[in-house]
């Protein structure tokens, strides 16, 4: 179904936020709490630096003191919003997710797996290198998504960090790391 | 007669067999880039930059800002054939497109959409090669305090017209200012939020971030929604099928709603913030309000494609005027190329027009190039970009992140920046879950050093005097602006009510008349068979 100018909350979605957690539950309500508790400690710091320095001059500690205090200023604010009204708050992001046809569920595990994964990948660069952890990140990954399709699986698993690697190393000469692979 | 001659020295100097191979590179990844589901032309933009680093500036932006406008051609392709916009400003293509590809009118369709784009490319284009010498020109006056109010300024109308939570805008802004403030104060040499990371010393680069707000982040949202389960039903099309170009009475209904979609889009795309996405939803509804059949849209009305698909493209040379002549992007496809331009040593702004004309020029005149090939590329080339379009996200997702991870590397061979960047694509899928927005961000951080260092000029040109924004005449307007900016949320329903109720009124005079038309026609033709054909052709409905 696709997304109208000015339409409305569909029934199943107006639905949906009702028999909802508590508002101070909520992962949004969450999500700014954690970023008032960054931009407290990133205003802490800014407070720490000069605001003007000797000569009369801005310090380094003035734009980020006006910045953080009024980044904590609007999250405070966006957080009173969302708790006082949470579900006029989602009401933007239902919107976005009537873009696209079907509801085909919410996926937060698959979502922290590939996370984990990405975060594995990153962390294997250096030590086995961009093909081998490329190739070991897209197997893995394609197991769990495409398992119907083990035959294409392995020709991407395989083929794309090579093909990646001859971009950026041969035609680009952009250093990416040989890790295991000693005669790269 | 100077765009003319400058225009013409663009055109000399972009043309060898290098840059135009670029071009036609850049035009071609644009497109695929622009058929994939869920990586939209800011996410190619920066997943691709690290791709031109081995590349000569004007080769490399020529071919990043192909990318950027073959992007917008690609997104109607998957609009049309799978109800599945490539991104957000082919939004409004689905709502006619997929319909007349359900009547079987997918190569019509496609065609008219590309020759709309065309249009609207081209005008865009010229456009831009009068406007931007105009604006360098006023803006050639603007000094540090005006500079400072300029970004606050884009900002502002970024936050105010982009969408959404104005509030969670501001905030988006905030935090993209202060990721900027990583690194060493220029002024004082002092290091701020670097926790004695030698990594973090000259900032946090906007490469990592931007891949990871608009690519992983990307990724990561339509994981969570469920897109590897998606089955995709599409449609096929081939060019040498049978109905695969339009009709004439396509190319009569159609012209209008390009022309006006190309104007619109243009004047929308220049305005920060506003973009493809409002210029082709606004398109969308003028052509629906204003037609003879309005009832036609939704079902599969060629004007309800055409008019948005020419609004898109139309934007996106507009979003190039603001960037060229003030340096400030208005999107975030447009934040990106910023990124590409102070990366290569150029700064966007009032005077990289009389600084660097041959390099100014020279993109503008590839906008014309890059356009034409477009066309060729999209007529001759949809079946093939639709066989793109049905890779499933389930195989495209991880191959998105591997390539993210490994481009990210390539900048600065650094893990900490890939570290970086995978943290900004969990940031950026909370961004996008709640209603955040990641192109402020991205803007804020790529706008942050030089707000922070013209207001540091500012307070040393009036030693520490904020009045001094009250003493320039171009700083008073840049207020009243600002000013103006700010009360625009309280005024919009009212002037979109207004606007709306004016549409309506045209909409239905309009239909008045047809009906005045029909009804003499029917006269007509009982008195005079014969003109009855002539008649109807000039006045009823094309279809």
């Amino acid at each position: 179904m696709p997304l109208h100018a000015g339409s409305h909350l569909p029934a199943d979605a107006e639905a949906r936020s009702h028999d909802r957690a508590p508002a101070w539950r909520r992962p949004k309500v969450v999500f700014l709490a954690l970023l008032l508790v960054v931009l407290a400690a990133y205003t802490e710091m800014a407070f720490a630096l000069e605001w003007r320095t000797t000569a009369g001059r801005i310090g380094p500690g003035f734009f980020p003191r006006l910045l953080g205090v009024a980044g904590l200023a609007v999250t405070l604010w966006s957080l009173v919003v969302t708790l006082r009204a949470p579900d006029v708050e989602d009401e933007t992001v239902a919107l976005e997710d009537e873009v696209g046809d079907a509801d085909l569920g919410k996926h937060p595990r698959l979502l922290a797996l590939m996370v984990l994964a990405a975060a594995l990948f990153a962390a294997t660069l250096l030590s086995l290198g961009a093909i081998v952890a490329s190739a070991l990140f897209l197997a893995g990954m394609l197991w769990t998504l495409n398992r119907t399709r083990p035959v294409v699986n392995v020709a991407v698993s395989i083929g794309l960090p090579l093909v990646m690697y001859l971009l950026f190393q041969t035609l680009l000469n952009a250093g990416l790391p040989a890790g295991v692979l000693p005669f790269l | 007669m100077d765009v003319f001659d400058n225009l013409a020295n663009g055109i000399v100097s972009i043309l060898t067999v290098q840059n135009i191979l670029l071009l036609l590179a850049g035009v071609m990844m644009g497109m695929v880039v622009g058929v994939m589901p869920g990586l939209g032309p800011s996410a190619g933009l920066a997943i691709l930059l690290p791709i031109t680093f081995a590349l000569d500036p004007t080769g490399a932006i020529v071919m990043l800002a192909a990318v950027y406008y073959g992007a917008m051609y690609g997104g109607t392709i998957t609009s049309v054939l799978i109800n599945t916009p490539g991104e957000s400003a082919t939004v409004a293509s689905t709502f006619d497109g997929y319909p007349l590809a359900k009547q079987g009118r997918a190569g019509p369709a496609l065609v008219m959409a590309a020759v709309g784009s065309f249009v609207a490319g081209i005008t865009g284009a010229v456009l831009i090669s009068i406007a931007s010498p105009l604006t360098a020109s006023v803006a050639a006056s603007f000094g540090p305090p005006e500079l400072f109010l300029i970004v606050v300024l884009g900002l502002l109308t970024l936050i105010v017209i982009i969408g959404g939570n104005k509030l969670l805008g501001a905030l988006s802004a905030l935090i993209g200012f202060a990721i900027a403030t990583v690194g060493i104060d220029i002024g004082t040499g002092q290091q701020r939020y670097t926790f004695g990371s030698v990594e973090l010393i000259n900032g946090i680069d906007f490469i990592p971030v931007a891949i990871g707000l608009f690519g992983v982040g990307e990724v990561l949202h339509t994981l969570w929604r469920g897109g590897h389960l998606e089955k995709l039903a599409y449609f096929n099309v081939s060019a040498r099928s049978r109905g695969f170009w339009p009709t004439k009475a396509d190319y009569r209904e159609s012209a209008a709603p390009i022309a006006r979609g190309s104007l619109l889009g243009f004047f929308v795309g220049a305005t920060p913030g506003a973009g493809a996405t409002v210029a082709s939803l606004m398109s969308y509804n003028l052509e629906k309000s204003v037609s003879k059949t309005p009832e036609k849209f939704g079902k599969g009305a060629m004007p309800g494609l055409a008019g948005p698909e020419a609004a898109n493209n139309a934007a996106s040379s507009g979003a190039m005027v603001p960037l060229l002549t003030l340096g400030i992007p208005g999107s975030a496809s447009t934040a990106v190329l910023l990124g590409g331009f102070l990366l290569w040593g150029l700064q966007p702004g009032p005077l990289l027009m009389t600084q660097n004309p041959e390099f100014a020029w020279g993109l503008i005149a590839s906008m014309f190039l890059g356009n034409i090939m477009l066309l060729v590329v999209n007529i001759f080339c949809i079946p093939a970009f639709a066989s793109i379009a049905r890779v499933p996200f389930r195989v495209l997702g991880p191959i998105i992140i591997v390539v993210c991870v490994l481009g990210t590397f390539t900048v600065n061979a650094s893990i900490v920046e890939v570290a970086i960047m995978l943290v900004c694509g969990v940031l950026g899928f909370f961004m996008r879950r709640f209603g955040l927005s990641p192109a402020a961000l991205v803007i804020a951080l790529v706008l942050g050093p030089l707000a922070e260092e013209s207001l540091r000029q500012t307070m040393i040109i009036s030693g520490g005097s904020f009045g001094i924004f009250l003493d320039r005449s171009t700083s008073q307007v840049l207020l009243v602006l600002i000013v103006v900016m700010l009360l625009l949320p309280l005024l919009l329903p009212q002037l979109s009510a207004m606007a709306k109720s004016g549409l309506a009124q045209l909409g239905s005079r309009r239909r008045a008349e047809r009906q005045d038309a029909a009804t003499s026609v029917d006269e007509d033709a009982a008195d005079t068979p014969q003109g009855t054909d002539d008649h109807a052709r000039s006045s009823g409905p094309s279809r």
